[in-house]
């Protein structure tokens, strides 16, 4: 079927690629530090891990759902775990990570409205009510927001990576997972031609105060990969969509992954943090990871569900 | 062995409903005679310890517990003893109360104790008891691991019952060893944990 086609052999390409920097960091040996070599090679072997799971995760709708549902909560956990709230807030804390099983059912069952609204009405109505309750007044304002703000970024925001599963274009027969594919895909590869433009040609810096090392350049060169790849990868991935729209997606990402990655350091600046977790050996917690998906992936679901529906 | 077993069933569980950054990991003992001594706020302390080492360490790492708070029923003894190392360790005795203790550390094993004695108020540290300089006076040759954590008692405070998914901060700092005065070793130890304390707020 053409569908496995495809994907298998992203699947193939993505094995070869990593090989390929195994090869290469074994090569390099002695030019790296040890500290350097180490990092790397843990990064690799991470990265490996995280392909493996994201296949298996888009084998069946069951296993996307659990493999999302398993993302947010682990994010959330990060973020409750970095943030300060009051003891009474306990109660709370546990309200939100439950309210992870519906949105995802919403999710699976593909009721469209709820998975719309289940947070921004209901949660929200949720957490108002029961901090009120608490009766504890000091700090219930920062706390409200702080503690919506962690369920939209987890919960509500990676939700939308999963609902693709139901945005599969009727006109054309495009494979839903590739959508999930091509946007995780993108937003990577976008992270990572940032991050090489900027070692390579970076010199001014673009955001100083937030992220000492990002560069105009890197910003530049790797959005502009960024479109050329959109389309590439659109070619295979997604066969019908036409090209100015793969060329949105491609500068969509490249903005916004930007923007979600230095959301997420303003924030760990004002936590004073510099991981999230050492849950991913070489790269930090799941947030560090997802953070470039935050604000692109409700943006490109619904610029998707804009064209198409 | 089931307490393998159990472990490894415990090092998933942790992972995923629980949570620890570690910082100096290459401080851990990697076989007995070892003391870790760590403050202590929450049940999970333990669990979060026993959780550090691996399948091939674990039979010989036991945890010291309040005989009159963990060891009351015969079956649930056992079941502490064997699944999880806990020791029994009778806070009103006089004599021998030790001896558990002491019997550990003479088999090679690594011994988790809590100087404060009790878990404290969330995010306070109570004043060390005396238990681990004399411990540390009749084996100087034994080293003792400051352990600070920090978290926990988000996760389960004391008198809660409400387990909230967290993750905590786990320090292991250098090894100390016993010079020449119990009051010397105590006070050594308190200042490396309000040390710890306060790098923890700063953050």
């Amino acid at each position: 079927m053409a569908k496995l086609q495809t994907q298998q052999l992203i699947l193939l390409c993505l094995c070869g690629g990593l090989l390929i920097a195994r090869v290469v960091v074994q090569l390099l040996g002695k030019r790296l530090s040890e500290k350097d070599r180490l990092n790397l090679t843990q990064r690799i072997q991470s990265w490996a891990i995280m392909v493996a799971l994201l296949f298996i995760g888009l084998l069946n709708p069951l296993l996307t759902t659990l493999l999302f549902g398993l993302i947010s909560f682990l994010g959330l956990k990060e973020y409750f775990s970095m943030i300060s709230f009051r003891p009474k807030d306990r109660l709370l804390l546990v309200l939100l990570y439950l309210s992870i099983p519906v949105q995802y059912y919403f999710v699976y069952t593909g009721w469209y409205i709820m998975f719309l609204v289940f947070v921004p009405v209901y949660i929200f109505i949720l957490l108002a009510v029961v901090i009120t309750l608490e009766q504890e007044v000091e700090g219930v304002l920062k706390t409200s927001g702080i503690l919506y703000w962690g369920v939209m970024i987890n919960l509500y925001s990676v939700s939308h990576l999963a609902y693709l599963l139901h945005m599969s274009p009727p006109q054309l027969s495009i494979p839903s997972t590739h959508l999930i594919l091509y946007l995780i895909m993108l937003t990577e590869l976008n992270d990572i031609c940032q991050y090489l433009f900027g070692r390579t040609l970076g010199h001014r810096r673009i955001i100083p105060v937030v992220s000492p090392n990002k560069t105009i350049a890197g910003f530049a060169g790797g959005a502009c990969s960024t479109l050329l790849l959109s389309a590439l990868l659109g070619q295979a991935l997604l066969p019908g969509v036409p090209l100015p729209l793969l060329f949105l997606f491609g500068g969509v990402i490249g903005v916004f992954g930007f923007c979600g990655d230095i959301f997420l350091s303003a924030i760990k600046r004002d936590l004073h943090i510099k991981d999230t977790s050492q849950l991913i050996p070489g790269h930090g917690g799941i947030l560090d990871r997802i953070d470039s998906l935050i604000l692109v992936s409700p943006l490109f679901f619904h610029i998707f569900a804009f064209v198409y529906f | 062995m089931l307490r393998r077993i159990f472990h490894l069933l415990l090092r998933l569980f942790l992972l995923l409903f629980a949570g620890a950054n570690v910082y100096g990991r290459e401080n851990l003992p990697a076989h007995g005679p070892a003391i870790i001594a760590a403050n202590h706020n929450s049940h999970l302390d333990a669990l979060l310890l026993l959780s550090l080492f691996s399948g091939r360490q674990i039979h010989q790492v036991r945890v010291a517990a309040a005989a009159d708070y963990f060891f009351k029923g015969k079956r649930s003894s056992k079941l502490y003893a064997s699944l999880l190392g806990l020791l029994p360790i009778a806070r009103e005795g006089k004599r021998g109360v030790l001896d558990g203790v002491y019997a550990a550390l003479e088999r090679g094993e690594i011994l988790i104790l809590f100087p404060e004695g009790t878990r404290g108020a969330p995010g306070e540290l109570s004043p060390l008891k005396n238990g681990i300089s004399r411990v540390a006076r009749r084996y100087p040759e034994v080293p003792v691991i400051p352990v600070f954590l920090q978290g926990t008692e988000r996760a389960l405070p004391k008198g809660h019952k409400l387990f909230v998914p967290l993750i905590a901060q786990v320090r292991i700092l250098p090894a100390q060893y016993y010079h020449e005065s119990r009051t010397e070793f105590v006070n050594r130890l308190s200042e490396i944990f309000q040390e710890q304390a306060e790098i923890c707020q700063t953050n």
